[in-house]
């Protein structure tokens, strides 16, 4: 049955499933596919708000919405228009963990309520009303995310190795083969706390409810994790079959590392409205996207929103592009294909493990199958996607492309930058050279201060000297006016300097931060030698950059560990 | 269009491991755990090899759909981008997330 698909409305293909043949246990794959097409549907319109005018007495009326258990995690904001006198609220039925109650909250406030004087709500009263009108038409659709579309992306089917490398031995060639799937399907998956909305709770046939299937599919995707992705090394053989068995969307993002002309390793910290916020990516990061003519967003929006991969065409299907894109939209850095290194591919998961009740006996167990009755998962974020590991080079120096980011499309997505200087010294003459280079610097920053310091001692000199005869006097007077206009000048540029300094740490939108690491010298005797930077140098690496972003109150994602992991191994070369 | 391959006609692959085993690594692995958040899975499965070029390629497989060979009935996997924002707010509209019985009609 692989590669069979599970098709919802056959007219009109707007849901399918990729058929899986699971060794695990046997899953009802028509009922799964609608229950996560309503989970789909029911995350969609979560991003989306009310917004309406309302009368004076609507305020109490969402406080005892708030405070009553009608509704959990009700959100509203309050602007009032002193103008009118009239509020404006803006509604959001966004669920949080448990989800606040459409099935609740829409009735209401198609009701009328009456206020009482001792503060008390009866419905259905025709006297006065929480909305006027309370009209849809009335009403406002409003996105409560910064930007929100369903684009397409790749969904990994199976990733290989490239045996034939006759043309170049030089070559470790990989192909990514992939499907479609889309952004409202990756974010239907990974929020498994969706199934908790009251709507889910609904019977999806006689003996089961939506929640129930997507129970289900969560353990079943739990428990393929656990089989094929445990321990410290998985292969691409155990990776390729957990995919061919997965039900999740499994895309596939594009990183790169980006160094700029003055040895800088860029790094940005996350923004709170987008995911993994408050920790540390690389230089920029992104799903990879396929150019699609039924995402209308592709065909209006700015050059950098559209997708570089047409699967139409005939010609390589290449992610260098996606990464050019995405460094272009987050950072407005503009790298090149040949400046442009491929450096791996990692898998990244949430991963929570279902509990499993061992001592299950309700339930019949067949070989291999999980005693779904019994079990409950955890309700966590799920993820399941890949990563394309990349490095580029850019010809701007840190502070223009600080003044390239505040016109980059997505330059919403990290709020704070980092220069990291990462130096690996080759041999003692690379440390010696870097030494002195540090050496030149700080002397080439203090020539201001070098000539107040001359000048003063030539004002001091002066003044010893003055009024031993008339030629000697002018000569004072002369040197005098040289040394005060030179100090004065000095002065003024070390005020200047200082300046530039405070505005520069008050913007605090980059922090830098320096390391120099030293290879190993060589050992005859280091017979198996893993790597040519010795541990204690890696740890003080790790130690000090973890403190770094600890002061920053921060740290990194393990994405970008592993992005350093990668940068460290690749210039041991 | 481009023509439909099955991946089950592919040739079996070799084995890129990430060795944890080494010292090095180990120290690596941990600056990897300790920065880990609600992330517990990060597998490293494909790395490039000392002096050699990595490349990169991807190769599109079309979910199969009987009777269709067109874009207008290409599938995906999960919910297709013809369900956009419009659609939700249309739904919205119609106060089809109501409640379960204007949601299930939706549905279907």
């Amino acid at each position: 049955m692989s590669g069979d698909i599970v098709q919802l409305a056959e007219n009109s293909p707007i849901f399918s499933l990729r058929k899986i043949d699971s060794p695990i246990c046997s899953l009802d794959q028509e009922l799964t596919a609608k229950a996560i097409f309503a989970k789909s549907l029911i995350c969609m319109s979560m991003k989306f708000g009310l917004k309406f005018d309302i009368t004076g007495i609507a305020k109490e009326v969402f406080v005892f919405l708030k405070n009553s258990d009608l509704v959990l995690g009700l959100d509203y904001e309050i602007k009032t228009k002193p103008t009118k006198n009239r509020r404006k609220i803006t509604f959001k039925y966004e669920l949080r963990a448990l989800g606040c109650s459409l099935h609740k909250v829409m009735p209401l406030l198609y009701t009328n309520f009456n206020v009482k004087e001792n503060d008390c709500l009866t419905s259905k009263s025709q006297k006065t009303s929480i909305v006027e009108p309370l009209n849809m038409a009335d009403v406002d659709i409003i996105g409560l995310t910064k930007c929100y579309y369903s684009g397409v992306m790749p969904k990994v089917l199976k990733i290989e190795k490239s045996k034939d490398n006759s043309a170049n031995g030089n070559l470790q060639i990989y192909n990514i083969k992939f499907c479609k799937t889309t952004f409202a399907t990756l974010d239907a998956m990974d929020n498994s706390y969706i199934k908790n909305h009251i709507l889910l709770s609904g019977a999806i046939n006689e003996d089961t409810t939506y929640r129930e299937v997507l129970d289900r599919a969560d353990i079943y995707e739990d428990k393929l994790k656990s089989m094929y992705l445990s321990g410290d090394n998985v292969s691409i053989d155990q990776v390729n079959e957990c995919v061919k068995c997965s039900l999740n969307s499994n895309t596939c993002a594009v990183t790169c590392d980006i160094l700029t002309i003055d040895g800088r390793h860029i790094m940005t910290r996350r923004s709170a409205d987008v995911v993994d916020t408050g920790t540390i990516y690389p230089s920029c990061n992104g799903q990879s996207e396929l150019l699609d003519n039924n995402v209308s967003f592709y065909k209006k929006s700015v050059y950098e929103d559209n997708p570089t991969i047409d699967t139409e065409s005939d010609r390589r299907i290449d992610f260098s592009d996606e990464v050019k894109r995405e460094a272009y939209a987050e950072l407005g850095v503009e790298i090149t294909n040949n400046s442009l290194e491929y450096l791996g591919i990692s898998l990244l998961g949430i991963c929570p493990t279902s509990k499993i009740d061992e001592n299950a006996t309700k339930c019949k167990v067949e070989k291999n199958e999980i005693p779904f009755i019994e079990l409950r998962p955890i309700e966590e974020k799920r993820r399941f996607h890949f990563n394309i590991y990349t490095k580029s080079k850019s010809n701007d120096c840190m502070e223009e492309i600080e003044k390239k980011v505040e016109s980059a499309v997505e330059n919403f997505e990290s709020d704070k930058k980092f220069g990291i200087n990462l130096k690996i010294d080759n041999n003692a003459s690379d440390t010696t050279n870097r030494r002195m280079s540090i050496l030149m610097t700080a002397i080439s920053y203090l020539d201001t201060i070098s000539v107040l310091a001359l000048s003063i001692v030539l004002l001091l000199v002066s003044s010893f000297t003055s009024g031993a005869g008339d030629i000697n006097i002018t000569i004072d007077i002369i040197a005098t006016c040289i040394s005060s206009i030179t100090a004065s000048i000095a002065i003024l540029n070390l005020l200047r300097d200082y300046t530039k300094y405070l505005i520069k740490r008050n913007r605090c939108m980059v922090h830098y931060f320096n390391f120099s690491i030293s290879k190993k010298k060589n050992n005859r005797n280091n017979v198996k030698k893993d790597s040519n930077i010795s541990t204690a140098e890696m740890r003080r690496f790790c130690d000090k950059i973890e403190k770094f972003f600890k002061k920053h109150e921060t740290k990194l994602h393990p994405v970008s560990a592993l992005m350093m992991i990668y940068l460290l191994r690749s210039s041991e070369e | 269009m481009r023509e439909k391959k099955s991946i089950n006609e592919d040739s079996e692959i070799s084995n890129t491991l990430y060795d944890s085993n080494t010292e090095t690594n180990k120290v690596l692995s941990d600056l990897m755990e300790k920065n880990s958040n609600e992330v517990n899975l990060l597998k490293s499965i494909v790395e490039k090899k000392a002096k050699k070029k990595l490349s990169i390629v991807g190769e599109y497989v079309n979910l199969d759909y009987p009777e269709k060979n067109s874009t207008e009935g290409e599938l995906y996997h999960g919910l297709s981008p013809r369900v956009d924002s419009t659609v939700i707010i249309d739904a919205i509209k119609l106060n089809a997330f109501s409640n379960s019985e204007s949601f299930e009609r939706y549905m279907h």
